[in-house]
């Protein structure tokens, strides 16, 4: 394969810019993906809004509410990274022009701050629109962090997966469930135990398992990212 | 009670004399198949 | 080249499961710490549960080799465990489910194990509908390849840190009480038959899915 003697990492963000700057141009995707964020965030926040739950359930109920409108945002926006360049014929294209690892991760740096970028829209949001208090702030956002790393990660491997399967939308989702479902829950666990409690190390071990989990994702899937972008 | 787990008993070896039988008729099949494509 | 097994195997497995079904109803004693007879459903779910998860592996196992060899072989017997693997985790899936509502007074505990083998079933479903939506044979046994190695490096988190995680929020309701801490004799020897025959079983079934595939494939070359 005749690419271009860049650094890997210079190719990636070559990737992330010219990624960005489409999305910048057209503005489409990012909107609906805020948009759909937000409406999700409406309706939670109208059906647990502050004075429907009592007081000691809103740990629980809200940790898992708010994780499920980030994972349904992942959901809807995350796979746009692989499935427009099959859609827009780009991929041959973008074979030509870099090393795959470049690719993966560019592709994955652009869904780690499209995500952040949501995450920081709808986190605050749903704080103040469900009454949802935090005792350990620093621990949600690292559960937040490494939350969101994990949900990227996953999902970039399952939507070059899936960009040139059938049914895409729904196998995207299909796909990246079981692959996500020991993260959210730990972050889900993890949550529930920073709107508890006020000492970080309680929610240590939720911590763990999502950085580990992170590393194990990551690192899988650019091992066997080559395979799945080869023709 | 014995009475009923004797017949669950019978129940479940019906079954499984079933699902054997099946398994059978499904391998002479296959070695049947394979055999000719490969003479 | 895929060996078939052989008559005598077969029928000593045909006998053996039917002394088993007798033997785990007629012969075997219930446990203690069981609700009436409902220990009798480990010589079914246990195995099951078990060949369930070794069938994953083995797909992963194949799934490796066929990204290595790039022999259509080796991703028909992926498919082939994944199949059957995902039969029996819904087998699974029921006899728990069952057991539970007998022992603890509902279908659904969300208990570790339990969420463990839905984990499980759901990670088949994906593989599976992975393949059903790919058509091009390569391409399929490829991606679906590169699907279950990622799913196997997360089932460790599945089985080991997720229960982990929960049993410092709830007590572990289940399953060490079937666990070898006392089994007497005669349930000791219907458990260990039924996990032999369970492996027999499904070892015969997943050879008749690869030699199957492999006629398709034959006749329609």
């Amino acid at each position: 394969m005749n690419t271009p003697e860049v650094p890997l990492f210079r190719a990636a963000m070559a990737v992330v810019r010219r990624d960005l700057l489409a999305e910048w141009r057209t503005r489409i995707a990012v909107n609906a993906l805020f948009l759909f964020a937000f409406a999700v965030l409406v309706l939670v926040g109208y059906a647990v809004g502050p004075t429907r739950l009592a007081p000691e359930d809103r740990p629980t109920v809200n940790a898992v509410l708010l994780w499920i409108v980030i994972f349904f945002s992942a959901m809807t926006g995350l796979s746009r990274v692989f499935v427009k360049e099959e859609e827009a014929g780009t991929a041959s294209a973008l074979r030509l022009a870099a090393p795959p690892p470049a690719i993966l991760l560019g592709k994955y740096l652009v869904n780690i701050l499209l995500l952040f970028a949501v995450m920081a829209f709808i986190v605050p949001l749903f704080l103040v629109l469900t009454s949802f208090e935090i005792k350990c702030p620093s621990l949600f956002i690292v559960l937040l962090v490494f939350g969101g790393l994990g949900l990227a990660g996953a999902s970039t491997f399952t939507a070059a997966l899936v960009s040139k399967a059938a049914a895409k939308g729904a196998l995207f989702a299909v796909l990246s469930i079981p692959l996500l479902l020991p993260p959210l829950i730990a972050a889900v666990s993890g949550t529930q135990v920073a709107a508890r409690e006020t000492s970080f190390a309680a929610g240590l071990d939720f911590v763990r398992v999502l950085v580990a989990y992170d590393g194990v994702v990551t690192t899988a899937a650019f091992a066997l990212f080559d395979a799945v972008w080869r023709e | 009670m014995s009475g009923a787990l004797g017949y669950v008993a019978a129940v479940n070896i019906v079954i499984w004399a079933g699902i054997f039988g099946y398994l059978v008729y499904l391998d002479r099949k296959v070695r049947a198949a394979s055999r000719p494509n490969q003479e | 080249m895929v060996k078939s097994f052989g008559f005598l195997l077969k029928a000593l497995l045909g006998l053996g499961m039917a002394a088993i079904c007798w033997g785990a109803f007629l012969y075997a004693r219930p446990a203690q710490n069981f609700v009436g007879e409902s220990s009798r459903i480990v010589f079914f779910h246990v195995p099951q549960a078990w060949v369930s998860t070794l069938a994953f592996f083995v797909a992963a196992w194949y799934s490796w080799r066929y990204l290595r060899t790039r022999r259509i072989e080796d991703d028909e017997a992926a498919s082939a465990a994944a199949r059957l693997g995902f039969l029996f985790c819904v087998l699974a899936t029921v006899t728990g489910s069952i057991f539970a509502r007998v022992m603890w007074n509902s279908y659904w505990n969300w208990d570790p194990r339990e969420t463990s083998i839905v984990l499980l079933l759901l990670v088949y479903g994906a593989y599976l509908g992975l393949r059903g939506a790919l058509e091009d044979p390569e391409r399929r046994a490829t991606l679906s390849a590169a699907y279950a190695l990622v799913a196997v490096v997360t089932v460790p988190f599945l089985m080991f840190a997720v229960p982990r995680m929960y049993q410092s929020l709830h007590p572990d309701t289940v399953i060490n009480a079937r666990g070898k801490i006392e089994m007497s004799a005669d349930i000791r020897i219907i458990f260990f038959s039924s996990m032999v025959a369970f492996m027999a079983l499904s070892y015969w079934m997943w050879n008749l899915d690869r030699r199957v595939s492999r006629i398709v494939r034959e006749r329609a070359a």
